[in-house]
């Protein structure tokens, strides 16, 4: 039995967890975005932005550190200029979105051709190496799946309480919240709505760029065309059905990271099913799982809107659209 | 680069068939923006409705031209309708945000057809995956001598000639308008907004599949594994930058058509790879969005928008 091999062997959950790891970083950051009321289908873009720094940043200094902070700060990039649209100029964000997706493709597509040229030498570049646990690391079975991984996934894992943490027990998650509820109120409060959604999205992008870098620097250590495939729209996927929390997120990007695992494992199993069958895998379960398991639910009421600072008193007209959205179907 | 686009017949030409797709599918997606549905679908659709054009044009081969190729371009516009009618379907009942399920539905199209070259479509003559070609009675004429182009440019510019009618001059393009600029006001005024969105993605979902099939049985006429990377996706910023209007939409297609044959060009002279017309692309798309954003307003953008499924 094909797959019963492929669920007691510790080598699947293991690669389950390592592509987890990009989801959940660009879904933890999409969250911060979302909560804070900036819709980020950009998130794409921005992993794509992360992937292919974080990649040509490693492969010229011959670190990965700085590849690391390179797709941070590439995927950060892209994010600022998402947030200026649909903040400062208040753009529609879904279609700045769509821009900002093509840009990013457009710029790593380019970039990747002008400097590695045309033909496809896989140059590698240094890549992330599992952290060594030691003696932990030895345990049957639970030590090849949970101590032999690349601190990337730490990171992700840490993150999760940290973003669970900073959402729900400190001022600044009350504030990115609020700005995402009833950004009207957090200006009443006298906190700067603008100034907190800027740092959520941000934020989004740095996480992103992570986690697009941990695509391209665990394991295959090199770039292709539009190598994260659409993971930047599971993530935001993920947060939907995560329900907008930290943990139920992250639970949402352990499935499609599965799903993925069980992909990639049913290919090399030599299956009679065509293999386009098994790469439609996580897009479908993707689907189903949405069409069968998930009723609609509410994400944040302001998400989506751009936030207009009533200049005169007894001008409502944005405020009851934004009371609108809530009443809304 | 311009150069490339538009100097001699043969170039401007080459010029408007690549625009053909891209008037039809973005001329879909304005529709469907039209309504306040947001299709990303179009890539899907378009992959669908080709390989519906390719198995109905090569697997006949004694059907008269007057019936094989509208039965092929019948078929192409019959799949892409499918194919949106499931997020529409999903959005109008359940209530799924039709952003991510026409995005997850695309990579499950592509993937379909290119399964679909490499089995039930593949040239069993070859080894490489690609279907048969298609028969010469299910081809769409060419229109001038010498160069590619071909009647599906009629198609195109007929389909925005319908829609301007539709759009503008029908209640449904009225009930359309309405829906998609304030669906609680259009409700209470007691129109269906759930059949009028219903009605969009399929007349949306149909254009993206016809996009597909003048492509096969234009100029292609096998369908290739991958034949048609990222046109869906491109035919959302030939929506937008033509505002949404049929007749802006034309406009932008070639304009677009015209980047992608310049690029062509551009990258066999000089090198510079023609991805570059994503960024400019994406340019275009972000300029246009910042200078016409009120004038968008008009169209639900700025509405309250649901993010929950």
């Amino acid at each position: 039995m094909v797959l019963l091999d492929i669920f007691t062997d510790a080598d699947f959950y293991n690669a389950a967890i390592r592509l987890t790891t990009p989801l959940l970083l660009a879904a933890m950051g999409g969250l911060f975005s979302e909560r804070a009321g900036v819709l980020n289908l950009g998130l794409e873009g921005m992993m794509l932005m992360g992937a292919f720094f974080g990649y040509l940043g490693a492969f010229y200094s011959h670190s990965v550190l700085i590849g690391l902070v390179v797709a941070a700060l590439c995927g950060g990039l892209l994010a600022l200029l998402h947030a200026y649209l649909s903040i400062t100029v208040k753009v529609d964000q879904i279609v700045t979105a769509v821009g900002l997706n093509m840009l990013a493709l457009g710029i790593t597509s380019t970039f990747f051709r002008l400097i590695f040229g045309m033909d496809l030498k896989q140059l590698e570049s240094p890549g992330m190496v599992p952290v060594n646990f030691g003696a932990l690391s030895k345990i049957p079975f639970i030590g090849h799946i949970f101590f032999e991984q690349v601190p990337l996934v730490y990171l992700a894992v840490v993150l999760v309480l940290l973003v669970n943490y900073i959402l729900y027990h400190t001022s600044w998650g009350l504030s990115i919240r609020a700005a995402g509820e009833h950004p009207k109120a957090l200006d009443v409060a006298g906190i700067d709505v603008v100034k907190v959604r800027y740092l959520a999205v941000v934020l989004s992008g740095f996480l992103s760029g992570l986690g697009g870098a941990a695509i391209t620097l665990s394991g295959i250590n090199t770039f292709y065309d539009n190598i994260t495939a659409g993971r930047g729209f599971i993530a935001f996927a993920a947060i939907v059905f995560g329900k907008w929390t930290a943990a139920g997120t992250a639970m949402a990007t352990l499935l499609f990271g599965a799903g993925e695992a069980l992909q990639l494992r049913l290919q090399a199993f030599n299956f009679q099913l065509p293999y386009q069958f098994f790469l439609m895998l996580p897009y479908a379960l993707t689907l189903i799982v949405l069409i069968f398991f998930m009723g609609p639910a509410k994400g944040p009421a302001a998400s989506g809107l751009p936030y207009i600072k009533d200049k005169a008193r007894g001008h409502h007209r944005r405020t009851v659209k934004v009371k609108q959205s809530g009443a809304n179907l | 680069m311009f150069e490339g686009a538009f100097s001699g017949l043969g170039n401007f030409g080459a010029s408007l068939v690549l625009a053909i797709p891209l008037m039809l599918a973005g001329l879909g997606i304005a529709l469907a923006f039209r309504s306040g549905i947001f299709n990303i679908g179009a890539e899907g659709q378009l992959y669908l409705g080709a390989m519906a054009a390719t198995y109905f044009g090569a697997r006949y081969h004694d059907l008269p031209f007057i019936i094989h190729l509208p039965l092929a371009l019948a078929a192409s516009c019959a799949a892409g309708a499918l194919w949106a009618l499931i997020p529409g379907y999903l959005k109008v009942r359940r209530g799924f945000n039709e952003v991510i399920t026409t995005i997850l539905l695309n990579y499950i199209g592509v993937h379909f057809v290119n399964y679909a070259v490499n089995s039930f479509l593949k040239d069993p003559a070859t080894y490489a995956p690609q279907s048969p070609p298609v028969a010469a009675t299910a081809r769409l004429p060419k229109l001038l001598p010498g160069t590619e182009l071909n009647a599906g440019l009629f198609l195109g510019l007929l389909a925005a000639g319908i829609l301007f009618v539709i759009i503008y001059k029908t209640d449904w393009g009225y009930q359309l308008r309405a829906v998609g600029s304030n669906p609680e006001a259009a409700r209470t005024a007691g129109m269906n907004a759930d059949r009028t969105l219903i009605g969009a993605m399929i007349v949306s979902g149909s254009l993206a599949g016809l996009a597909g099939a003048v492509q096969i049985l234009g100029y292609q006429y096998i369908l290739l594994q991958d034949f048609s990377p990222n046109t869906g996706y491109d035919a959302i910023a030939v929506a937008l930058l033509g505002k949404l209007n049929p007749l802006g939409t034309v406009m932008a297609a070639i304009f677009f058509g015209a980047l992608r044959n310049g690029a062509n060009t551009m990258q066999i002279l000089t090198g510079i790879p023609v991805t570059i017309v994503y960024v400019i692309q994406a340019i275009i798309i972000l300029c246009v969005l910042g200078f016409t954003r009120l004038k968008l307003n008009f169209i639900r953008f700025s509405q309250p928008r649901e993010v929950d499924f």
